[in-house]
């Protein structure tokens, strides 16, 4: 199970520096082409755009595997003990449902509706930009399993 | 009161005359259907840009989206055709070409496998070119000149191919682009200088009049079974009456923009010589008379013309 | 509708964040509630899925990741210490000296690192220690600290802004950008007062004078750091690239100082702090994704336009209006992050705003400038909290030596707000 969770940490952290240093790296040359070259590069806007909604939601997935999305800890700083332990499973069954209901089931329809649309730049299939919801649902949804299989066990070990 | 359906209607940002039609439409209809169906709005992109209007109309979200033409290319390439520049010689043949059911119920029927079909088109008048510097008259004006477009396949290569810089970018940015001079123009109808305040960095509108790309209103498919007899046909007359409403009340708004715009900005309209861009735009002509798909309906457009 | 509407979402997401549901989860489940109950299962699943990608798929939002790479590429180059040194050139012989330092510190560094809490652990936990040696009040020191934090968010680059832009969809992120540089240093200009006031009032010492060479060199030694905001500002004011785009100029330019005019950054440095970006980008872009839903949601419930006939309703008086718009993002302010705040309520704001003719540019000056007050108060306020602990005092202890400076805040939030012609007149420039 560590091992699973490591190599996902690992394989998302290296696609996420590649796409965030080849935006880096498109956008300067955006920039490059329309004031030194002055010809104006038509594609890398649209390339940068795909792009960036890849990397949004593999890193949203990863922030799921490491239980540091924001939230207001009013409640849960005052809880101890088996309190805690049930809203642990609480939020861990929402991000369940959320990545199984909304991210897979909701961005499967999407990439089907999309596929036949076509980009206007790059002449993509739109699909294939929507598929970064069902994947990143797919990581998000190990990961909660992940989460709550660690959490279970925990308990146990306080108890015994 | 219980038996009434409600028909949602969403639209991205639009001139006022634009509105007013879409909102008689529904007037229309619920006239027309004695109360029976009625039209609710989401205007002002509530619900999201051109693409995803498209998206919820065929999902069946909402019922109908009115969008530009040139928002469609991506879902079915019919529609791409009314992109290509100086495709009409003028607006009395942009105008019997939309009229024209051999060439638009084709148009309008091929994405009903998406799940919506076209059902109107609105007059979007003509585009041209608006700039921070000087006029523009010849295509030599547009040399190495830095132009704003949509991030569209054909009006990039329409600007290479004037001689221009065609540079894609959203919507948002461009006012501040023009200020600092980014880039050194755009292309666009003439509500973009007061109602959108683009005059108030560019000093000159020249009428080349290379597009004129009509809206369009789609509905969701499956309305048509939703629907007795009777209240589909209604929408389909209160569509076509809302676009003769539209046709009128559009090019009178487009003398009072440029009156605005002349009061508050002193732009400087100037009309060109057409000929000279058309030779240089020839390449499109042939990439669409010559392409089997596109064919016949470039020919029956220009059997249409006003010159041949 | 709208009120069913209304208090299925609000409810649903008010139980759900005070559980303790990360904020993005909580407004996700809140918004499909609400759209299941105007449309059927499969569009509403296929809708939320289309705005998360619709939100995302923009290129004004390039900038965030950007931003937040860039910051922390300075974080690690070590600049605190330097923009401190520069800093007290500069204010260091003033009455309170050390502690305008802090301020000029907060708004450089925060400005740099897009982030409140890092300036004011890092400017705050080097200059609150000094302060107290040199006799000022520890508590007084942790206010002016708290106080200032958040300029660093207001001035660009400033991923509240671009948030902003993103939320309300159109208004110019250059033009907010050069409204927030004016309304950062108008901010930073009534805290120093306050301190100058105070320092007068107790006697407080000037910090100690340094030789014409040492100051020749510490003066260039921050100026490389410093010429980041020049070069934003100057990019975009000369045409040679947008705002979003210089965005990717930072990245590089931060990487170029930090290895080659610092060396404190070496290659090997690079993969830890593009993971961090990384990682960053997910909370944001998370709650970025998650608040398009709930927009969506509540625009076809007609929330927002019930909203608005109800304040409208009131009353039609345009300074009744606003001062009850800024009395409400205030109260948000205080229980919620800048974030996911303006994600939320600002595209139900604006079109109030917009009805008594307020301009999107201005309305995003005066509303984030209100959240971030809120982020510096009690009771949930990052700021606050974070401020408090640097400094090592009780939290309960800080609200009376931060009051002269709430009201000096919010003197300035009121012109802002009235007196649009005082701050607009540069972001008209864009
Ligand atoms: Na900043
Ligand atoms: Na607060």
């Amino acid at each position: 199970m560590k091992a699973l969770r490591n190599f996902l940490n690992k394989t998302l952290e290296v696609m996420g520096m590649t796409i965030l240093s080849i935006m880096v790296v498109t956008v300067c040359y955006q920039i490059f082409t329309r004031t030194v070259l002055n010809n104006p590069n038509t594609i890398t806007e649209e390339f940068v755009r795909f792009s960036l909604v890849w990397l949004a939601m593999i890193s949203t997935a990863y922030v799921v595997g490491d239980q540091k999305h924001l939230s207001v800890s009013l409640l849960s700083d005052k809880l101890t003990g088996r309190n805690k332990f049930i809203l642990e499973v609480v939020i861990q069954g929402l991000f369940l449902l959320f990545a199984g209901v909304v991210m897979i089931f909701g961005g499967i329809k999407g990439v089907s509706l999309t596929m036949s649309q076509i980009s206007p730049s790059l002449s993509i299939p739109m699909g294939y930009v929507y598929l970064a919801v069902p994947v990143s649902g797919v990581i998000m949804l190990i990961y909660s399993i992940l989460n709550l299989i660690e959490c279970i066990n925990n308990r146990k070990v306080q108890e015994g | 009161e219980d038996d009434t359906t409600v028909l949602r209607f969403a639209y991205s940002n639009n001139s006022q005359p634009v509105i007013d039609s879409m909102r008689k439409f529904g007037k229309l209809i619920e006239e027309k259907t004695n109360g029976e169906v009625r039209v609710e709005y989401y205007p002002d992109s509530q619900l999201g840009g051109e693409v995803e209007l498209i998206e919820l109309t065929q999902t069946g979200a909402i019922d109908f989206t009115k969008v530009s033409a040139s928002a469609l290319e991506g879902f079915s390439k019919d529609y791409s055709i009314f992109g290509v520049p100086y495709i009409f010689d003028s607006e009395e043949h942009f105008y019997r070409v939309m009229e024209d059911e051999e060439i638009m119920n084709k148009v309008y029927n091929s994405t009903n496998d998406l799940g919506f079909t076209g059902l109107t088109y609105y007059d979007s008048g003509q585009r041209s070119f608006y700039m921070v510097d000087g006029p523009i008259n010849t295509p030599e004006d547009l040399k190495g000149k830095k132009i704003r477009v949509m991030q569209s396949e054909t009006a990039i290569k329409m600007i290479e191919l004037l001689g221009g810089s065609p540079v894609p970018m959203g919507s948002s940015e461009v006012f501040t682009s023009l200020q600092s001079n980014l880039i050194d123009g755009a292309e666009n109808n003439e509500f973009v200088l007061h109602t959108a305040g683009h005059g108030a960095v560019t000093q000159y509108y020249s009428y080349d009049e290379h597009t004129r790309v009509p809206d369009i209103i789609i509905m969701n498919s499956t309305l048509e079974d939703r629907l007795t007899k009777d209240q589909y046909q209604a929408v389909l007359d209160a569509a076509k009456e809302s676009t003769e409403f539209e046709k009128t009340i559009f090019k009178q708004a487009v003398e009072e923009e440029k009156q605005k715009a002349v009061e508050q900005y002193q732009t400087q309209f100037n009309s060109v010589e057409k000929e000279p861009f058309l030779e240089k735009v020839q390449p499109l002509h042939d990439k669409f008379k010559n392409d089997e798909y596109f064919m016949d309906t470039y020919n029956r457009i220009r059997e249409l013309a006003d010159s041949e | 509708m709208a009120l069913e509407a209304s208090i299925i979402l609000f409810i649903v997401f008010a139980v759900l964040l005070f559980l303790g549901m990360p904020i993005a989860i909580s407004i996700a489940i809140s918004s499909l509630s609400t759209l299941l109950l105007v449309i059927p299962f499969d569009v509403a699943i296929f809708s939320s899925s289309q705005k998360m990608v619709a939100s995302l798929n923009s290129f004004s939002l390039v900038a965030i990741p950007f931003f937040v790479f860039s910051g922390i590429i300075m974080n690690n180059s070590g600049i605190a210490s330097k923009l401190v040194n520069f800093a007290m050139l500069f204010v260091g012989k003033v009455p309170g000296g050390i502690a305008h330092t802090n301020v000029l510190g907060n708004a450089l560094f925060g400005s740099m690192s897009s982030s409140a809490i890092a300036a004011s652990t890092a400017i705050g936990g080097v200059l609150i220690p000094e302060q107290e040696k040199a006799g000022y009040d520890k508590h007084f020191a942790a206010a002016v600290n708290i106080a200032s934090a958040p300029t660093g968010m207001i001035i660009p680059p400033s991923t509240a802004f671009i948030m902003y832009s993103l939320a309300v969809s159109g208004a110019s992120i250059s033009a907010l950008f050069l409204g927030g540089y004016l309304v950062g240093a108008i901010w930073c200009l009534v805290i120093m007062v306050v301190i100058y006031m105070h320092a007068k009032k107790n006697n407080y010492k000037t910090a100690e004078g340094i030789g014409k060479g040492e100051a020749i060199k510490v003066f260039i030694d921050a100026l490389p750091s410093v010429l980041l905001i020049v070069i934003i500002i100057g990019g975009i004011l000369t045409g040679l690239f947008t705002a979003i785009e210089a965005s990717a100029i930072a990245v590089i330019y931060s990487l170029m100082v930090s290895m080659f005019f610092y060396r404190t950054v070496k290659v090997k440095n690079l993969p830890k702090m593009l993971k961090e970006a990384f990682f960053v980008t997910g909370v944001i872009t998370f709650l970025l994704a998650t608040s398009s839903m709930m927009s969506f949601a509540m625009s076809f419930t007609g929330i927002p336009a019930a909203i608005s006939s109800l304040i409208l309703g009131i009353t039609s008086n345009r300074i009744v209006i606003l001062l009850l718009i800024n009395v409400i993002l205030l109260l948000i302010g205080m229980f919620m992050d800048v974030g996911p705040a303006i994600l939320i309520f600002a595209p139900i704001f604006l079109p109030v705003a917009q009805s008594v003719g307020i301009d999107p540019v201005h309305f995003g000056l005066f509303a984030i400038m209100n959240l971030c007050v809120g982020s510096i108060t009690p009771p949930v306020g990052t700021g606050f909290y974070v401020g408090s602990s640097v400094a090592d005092v009780k939290p309960q202890h800080m609200i009376k030596p931060l009051v002269p400076f709430y009201i000096a805040i919010f003197i300035v939030l009121l012109l802002i707000t009235f007196f649009p012609s005082l701050f607009m007149w540069l972001p008209n420039l864009a």
